[in-house]
């Protein structure tokens, strides 16, 4: 105590110099307080999946689309909010201050801005140190270009590379200054500006997944074979999707799946994992026995085919999806290697390049059937063969944002435009191809407050 | 630890040398020429010896003196002394009256104002102060020192507005918007770290409310809110060892379950029967988290599925028909809380060396059964003054120890029929954690049982904590010339505290978590992964703190007139805080064996199926609190007619993540008096004195929880991938500033003749500026809600306090009355950021969290409504105005709203209030009632929530009152029933201007009885007090037509009487 006292003594003797009394004001106010600039901390302001939800994806990307199906009393149970989402209304959002669909991306986009801003100060002092720096770098590239993405495919009209320059973006913020009023870019600029973080983290990135909520070289390919394909690049698409396989990832065989469980897949031990992500905010809409399946979807798988029972379960009203790669009772909305195989399956197929596709296709089916039932898949119509592929893909991504994806890009062609019906209660609620509401609105502290155009509804 | 032992023995023992000498008896009467009126608190001394007596409230005294010839000095401040010889036992010794002459200097009387640095005599104190001196203090019993404020502290108010915060009071109004808006509490001279549970009451000698800039400014960067400071009790130099014991009782009504207004179980039962059958409950009931569901629901589910017919079904519900939770929650959980309170002092004092010794202990039972809390508080203090009175050294030592110990939780429900209790004697489960269905088959299934079953829960979960405070206060001044006086003083404190959470293993909790994280192997055994066993968790928290502060006063005649009084000096303060929480799986009380879990491993919940790994409770925590200052002070006083007063202060603070320069706020004030009374001009004889003062200057105000950088908190592992993360603190915001608060105070002090009427009336003008707020903001900046200097505004207010004697005159009867009236209103005068209208709702429900919004032109604190349609003639549904028209459009009408659409409704919080108290005594009875009012504010009255209803729990009455068919629209404003929760109709109604009422009352708060007998002549003892105090008696009138209280809209305060005695010898 004594020498306590004398520090005091010290400390105070030393006021009437001000400045000195700096130094005894420098302590920490709090021990695990930090203002992150290591490269530790860094990393940890990525991998922060619980405050700023890193590893969360969009809901309301999956209850637009049609896989889903609420029955009557489902729908009376949702919240107001979920209830517009699914019946594609003109006034959702409608007195709505913020929309966690929005909001997370952004918060993501944020820590993902602080991260690149704190590794521009960063100075390295050796090699080790350097690849560090690098895969951080390449890390927050990858999930601003996620959150980017996922933003896009809600609240920007599909993208088609001769309307994208008159089409609203987003607003692209490339700084963690909060202060910082940005405008909406335009949809062209939007989509460029995530191919190209893709393309500078793909330098960076490590080639292997260590953990399956930080993002790998994988990650990176696997999300350009999506952007390629939404650009009708199926070229790229079919080569990114080729250099996502070769860097080694695997197929989960389905014939050592257990069926029984409420959730049959493991947690992230899922060898067929990418990148997890998971529509968290949406946990009671996913688990409700009244949010079922369209039955179009039941009706086309064949006898032997183990996705059937995996991935769905029997309920006082009908039948509804279990299969989440999430292994929670959230919808999946990262990547896995399913939706690669079938990304690349597609893309050959649309350029006239069928077989190699059904040498894929077979490769994944291989560990989707019961043995005794499976056969190799012969075809040699090309039409044939990407219809096949595409059915395929709706057996397999569905619950995931692929499918309100593929909506969207397959209405760029009027010959596989889709046009979406739903009932509720007697009442049908339609969603044509070229809506405008494609675009979900912005919530309203946005337009207000932030100054940005809103989209158009009908 | 040898030392400090050392040094208690040491400082308990020194005052218990005074032995009593004296045998004879003499008293008397002090009184006051011209008016006749007692002197109260004259001192007489026996000249030369250490003997003496301070006046009663009559002007009596008696004091003890030996054989021989005495020389009694009376004196009073402000009037002449006089000396009387005597000789013991000759002369007579009762009866004595002494009649004192006025000072030629006049001074009506003295009280002095502890700032915390140093003592301002009333008459040279520019600044705007609030002394409550020992017998106010006294008159409420509470074991909370601050309770004891209310109702008697112009300008002071508890804040009923906002639910969740304890001790939340302002003073003048708020002045900061959302940080600490607490004032600072100060105690022997130093910032209290404490927890203030740790205060006994009966240790407090007086305490003085700042209440403007001159006052507080000395305090500055932390005073912006007012401050409050506590002084101890303390012996007085030549006052003969004096004993005091006080001692009370009381008791509480027990609570009254029923006084929130929920809808009967008669009416919920139908409403769970009628959305049963419209398919209401079946996304819970199929749903794969096991989601509970009312007993009445789950007995239609079996009637549904043929377990059970129709006839025991419709047996069932008649059942819980016939059930009230809440009357066998009466039963069994409360009780009426019974509170003691002892405690003993001793001090005294000689020429040298004065003390005070005191001890105290206060017990309280709990309202809720087997909870229980105590603390016992010792306390030691000496001063010695040392070297011809230039030395003076004075240490005190405090310590507490309390202790809460809990082993009962009153069972919630969202039902209220469900039975604790069946007729034949046999405890039952009530709904909790998971489904009926689910907890049924669990034992079968594999796991320990899952019911939850009340009252055998009680003593399965032992929580208790401890804690135990320890202050030590060291003082040292040394008078180099006279008048100029160096001082250090020091100020040790810890506190450390354990907290323990037994969940024993037969608790639901235990139970629970254990049966939550079982797996099954291929073979089907469960794999308990938690093992069997109990679960205690232990938090300690040890917290220190070293105040240090040097400084030199001076005090002089400057000239034949005039007077200085100044100080300066510095102060450095360091406080830190560890805490340690664990917790242990699998343990066994009686061993203290505990079992390992694996942290790492993701298991599948039973109950809800969601991925988890068990929870870890080890965390080690640490805080650093550092403030260094510099201060001045000076007074000058003019021919005891002016006198002006200046302060500056420099605070500098550890925040977090700023740069160097913007630790620091210099902050400063200046004010000025004029006794005009004083004035050869001032001829007023009604009105004999008469002064005025004015205060400028500025206070400021911390809040540490932000940062111009970005900032995070390092955390353990991620629920996803195990990894340890970084928690966004802060975004960062390079243009943070410290809020500063500009306060003007304008007063005026008068008393009447014979001072039959006194008191004043005070003008404040706080002006807040760079006042921190946090505001909604566009989420594509990454953040939702951002924190900033973003307004400023003006609080204006009037204090006006009066003290009328009555009735003075007749011995026999006494009364006095006090009145205050404060008045205090607000405007946001500035604001930087941007709002729209939905971020002005929910305020004024009085629920937690939702706080008041800045609007340029209103009052911060502002209830704001929605225009209100009515309801749809065909649907009942609510109705807002969409383009000028009614619609039901509830989106629409929100979405369309502008601010300038808002109806303003008045303040949330009382813009006047006050108290009226009135003493009475006759002979040794005396009577004291305090009525306290507040006026002019409003508050949304309590309804419905159709998102309870839609989910299976009750809610308020205003169901039965709810539109049903056509036509209802006229005689209700309640919507109907929705086919699905649409949460902007709700916000709609909620926010609607038909929910909101007055919530202007006046209240009688309590009522004190005492009998004293003033040295009876039988009994060796100076003062024998018998007391009945009544508090929380009730509302007298109020605004509104509700039948709650405005104040508290949730749960009544109950009624308490307490009875007492206090006696000095």
């Amino acid at each position: 105590m004594k020498l306590t006292i004398n520090k005091y003594v010290i400390a105070f003797s030393l006021l009437f110099s001000l400045g000195a009394c700096a130094e005894f004001l420098d302590e920490k106010p709090d021990i695990s307080l930090v203002v992150p600039t290591s490269l530790d901390d860094l990393q940890g302001l990525l991998d922060d999946s619980v405050l700023r939800r890193m590893n969360t994806g969009s809901g309301a990307i999956v209850i637009s689309a049609d896989d889903i199906i609420l029955s009557d009393v489902g729908f009376a149970a949702r919240t107001l909010m979920e209830r517009q989402v699914y019946t594609w209304d003109k006034d959702l959002l409608q007195g709505t201050p913020n929309f966690p669909d929005w909001s997370i991306s952004y918060q993501q986009i944020f820590n993902a801005n602080l991260v690149l801003n704190g590794l521009e100060n960063f100075e390295i002092n050796s090699a080790e140190e350097g690849l560090k720096k690098q895969r951080i770098k390449g890390r927050a590239l990858f999930y601003r270009a996620m959150a980017y993405h996922n933003l896009m495919e809600l609240f920007c009209l599909p993208y088609n590379p001769s309307t994208a320059p008159q089409n609203l973006g987003l607003p692209l913020r490339k700084s963690n200054n909060i202060n910082l009023q940005v405008t909406r870019s335009n949809l062209e600029e939007t989509f460029q500006f995530i191919l190209k973080d893709l393309n500078e983290s793909v330098e960076l990135l490590p080639d292997a997944i260590d953990v399956v909520t930080r993002p790998s070289k994988v990650s990176a390919f696997a999300l350009l074979t999506r952007l390629s394909m939404i650009e009708g690049d199926f070229e790229m698409a079919s080569e990114y999707a080729r250099t996502a396989i070769s860097l080694g990832n695997e197929l989960k065989d389905y014939n050592t799946v257990n069926a029984a469980p409420i959730i049959p897949f493991p947690f992230t031990s899922n060898q067929e994992l990418i990148f997890h992500q998971s529509a968290s905010f949406y946990g009671t809409i996913g688990f409700s026995p009244e949010t079922m399946v369209n039955p179009v979807i039941l009706e086309m798988y064949e006898e032997g085919d183990l996705r059937r029972n995996i991935f769905f379960r029997q309920t006082p009203s009908g039948i509804s999806f279990k299969g989440n790669y999430s292994g929670q009772i959230t919808w999946f909305t990262g990547l896995a290697m399913d939706e690669v195989y079938l990304n690349l399956a597609e893309s050959l197929a649309r350029t006239g390049r069928g077989q190699e596709a059904l040498d894929y296709m077979n490769i994944l089916l291989e560990k989707r059937f019961n043995p005794n039932f499976f056969n190799q898949i012969e075809n040699t119509d090309e039409e044939e063969i990407l219809q096949f592929v595409l059915n395929e893909r709706r057996k397999t991504l569905l619950f995931r944002p692929v499918r309100w994806m593929d909506l969207r890009r397959f209405n760029q062609s009027a010959a596989s435009a889709i046009v979406l019906s739903r009932q509720v209660g007697g009442e049908v609620f339609t969603l044509s191809p070229n809506s405008l509401n494609f675009a979900l609105p912005i919530p309203e502290n946005d337009i207000e407050l932030g100054g940005l155009i809103q989209n158009k509804r009908e | 630890m040898k030392r400090l032992l050392y040094l208690i023995v040491l400082l308990f023992t020194v005052g218990l040398s005074h032995a009593r000498q004296s045998d004879h008896l003499v008293s008397g009467k002090v009184t006051l020429r011209p008016t006749k009126e007692a002197a109260i608190g004259a001192s007489i001394v026996a000249k030369g010896t250490s003997i003496g007596s301070i006046t009663d409230l009559d002007g009596e005294f008696s004091l003890r003196l030996s054989e021989g010839k005495h020389i009694l000095i009376v004196s009073y401040i402000g009037y002449q002394t006089q000396e009387f010889e005597m000789n013991i036992p000759t002369d007579a010794a009762s009866n004595l009256h002494f009649e004192l002459f006025e000072d030629a200097l006049g001074l009506s009387e003295v009280e002095v104002f502890s700032t915390g640095y140093q003592e301002i005599p009333k008459e040279r104190a520019t600044g705007s102060f609030v002394q409550v001196d020992n017998k106010l203090v006294n008159r409420r019993i509470s074991t909370n020192i601050l309770d004891r404020l209310e109702d008697i502290t112009p300008g002071l108010i508890f804040n009923r507005d906002m639910s969740g915060t304890q001790n939340d009071f302002t003073i003048r109004g708020t002045s900061t918007l959302f940080s600490d808006a607490r004032p600072l509490i100060i105690i022997d001279n130093f910032p209290h770290d404490g927890p203030l549970e740790n205060i006994n009451p009966n240790d407090v000698e007086s305490i003085t409310v700042l209440r403007d800039a001159a006052a507080a400014s000395i305090w500055g960067a932390k005073a912006g809110n007012g401050v409050v400071v506590i002084t101890t009790k303390k012996g007085k130099k030549g006052m003969p060892i004096k004993v005091s014991i006080n001692a009370n009782t009381t008791v509480v009504q027990p609570r009254d379950l029923f006084y929130e207004d929920f809808m009967s179980v008669d009416a919920f039962i139908d409403a769970e029967k009628m959305l049963f059958n419209r398919g209401q409950f079946a996304d819970r009931e199929g749903n794969m988290g096991n989601l509970t569901l009312s007993p009445v629901v789950e007995t239609l589910i079996k009637q549904r599925d043929g377990l059970i017919s129709a006839q025991q079904a419709e047996n069932i519900i008649d059942g819980y028909r016939n059930t009230d939770l809440r009357r066998d929650l009466q039963r069994f959980f409360y009780r009426p809380e019974v509170r003691q309170q002892y405690s003993l002092g001793v001090s005294g004092g000689s020429e040298f060396h004065n003390y005070s010794i005191s001890a105290g202990f206060d017990g309280i039972k709990q309202e809720i059964i087997s909870n229980a809390n105590n603390r016992v508080t010792l306390n030691a203090q000496n001063n010695f003054t040392l070297a011809n009175n230039r030395l003076k050294i004075n240490s005190g030592i405090y310590l507490t120890q309390g202790r809460r110990i809990s082993e009962t939780a009153v069972p919630s429900s969202n039902y209220l029929y469900e039975p604790l209790r069946d007729p034949n004697g046999n405890n039952l489960p009530i709904i909790r954690g998971v489904s009926r269905r689910f907890a049924e088959n669990a034992q079968e299934n594999g796991f320990l049982n899952w019911d939850y079953v009340p009252l055998d829960e009680i003593g399965a979960t032992q929580d208790s904590f401890r804690q135990n405070d320890f202050r030590i206060n060291t003082g040292i001044s040394y008078t180099i010339l006279p008048g100029l006086e160096a001082e250090v003083m020091h100020q040790y404190w810890s506190n450390s505290s354990g907290t323990e959470q037994l969940r024993k293993s037969e608790s639901f909790f235990a139970r629970d978590i254990i049966n939550d994280y079982t797996t099954f192997a291929s073979n089907g055994n469960p794999i308990r992964n938690i093992p069997n066993g109990g679960v205690r968790d232990y938090t300690d928290v040890f917290s220190q703190s070293h105040q240090f502060r040097a400084q030199l006063k001076y005090n002089g005649k400057i000239g034949d007139k005039g007077y200085i009084s100044g100080l300066a000096g510095a102060e450095a303060k360091n406080l830190t805080t560890r805490g340690n929480s664990n917790r242990w799986y699998g343990y066994d009380s009686e061993t203290g064996a505990s079992l390992p879990v694996d942290y790492t491993t993701f298991f599948r919940n039973s109950s809800n199926n969601a991925f988890n790994n068990i929870p870890r409770v080890q965390n080690v925590s640490g805080t650093v609190t550092r403030f260094v200052s510099g201060y001045a002070n000076l007074s000058y006083t003019h021919d005891n007619k002016y006198v002006l007063s200046l302060s500056a202060r420099q605070d500098g603070s550890n925040i977090f993540g700023v740069n160097a320069n913007q630790r620091l706020v210099p902050l400063w004030s200046t004010g000025l008096n004029w006794n005009l009374s004083e004035e050869s001009f001032y001829k007023w004889d009604a009105v004999p004195f008469v002064r005025l003062r004015s205060t400028y200057g500025f206070n400021g105000n911390v809040n540490s929880s932000l940062s111009a950088f970005p900032t995070a908190f390092i955390r353990q592992a991620s629920t996803i991938g195990n990894l340890p993360y970084l928690a966004l603190n802060n975004p960062g915001n390079p243009d943070l500033r410290w809020e500063r608060i500009g306060i003007l105070n304008l007063a005026l002090d008068f008393e009447t003749k014979g001072g039959r009427l006194s008191g004043n009336i005070e003008y404040y003008s706080k002006n807040g500026i760079d006042l921190i707020g946090t505001i909604p903001f566009p989420s594509n900046s990454g953040i939702t809600t951002f924190t900033g200097n973003f307004s400023s505004m003006v609080t204006r207010g009037w204090d006006l306090n009066l003290n009328s004697k009555n009735l003075r005159q007749d011995r026999n009867f006494k009364w006095n009355t006090n009145f205050f009236l404060s008045v205090n209103k607000e405007e946001v005068t500035d604001f930087e950021g941007l709002l729209n209208a939905t971020s002005y709702f929910d305020y004024g429900t009085g629920g937690s969290g939702v706080g008041p919004r800045p609007r340029v032109g209103y009052p911060l604190h502002a209830v704001y409504t929605i225009p209100y349609a009515g309801l749809d003639p065909d649907t009942g549904n609510p109705r807002g105005f969409l383009d000028g028209e009614p619609s039901t459009n509830a989106g629409a009408v929100i979405s369309s709203m502008e601010i300038d659409d808002l109806i303003f409704e008045g303040y949330g919080r009382p813009t006047v209030f006050g108290a009226l108290r009135n003493d009475f005594a006759w002979k040794n009875f005396s009577v004291s009632a305090n009525i306290s009012y507040r006026m002019g504010y409003v508050f949304r009255r309590p309804t419905l929530s159709y998102f309870s209803l839609l989910n299976g729990w009750i809610t308020h009455s205003d169901y039965e009152r709810r539109w049903q068919n056509p036509g209802d629209e006229v005689i209700t404003d309640v919507p109907s029933l929705p086919s699905s929760y649409d949460n902007n109709s709700a916000t709609l109604y909620n926010n609607s201007e038909v929910l909101i009422e007055r919530g202007d009352h006046i209240r009688l708060q309590d009522i004190r009885m005492s009998y004293t007998l003033q040295s009876p002549s039988k009994l060796k003892i100076d003062r024998l007090e018998v007391f009945l105090y009544l508090n929380n008696l009730g509302v007298l009138w109020k605004a509104t037509d509700l039948p709650l209280d405005p104040d508290f809209r949730t749960v009544r305060p109950m009624r308490s009487m307490t009875f007492g005695v206090n006696l000095n010898l």
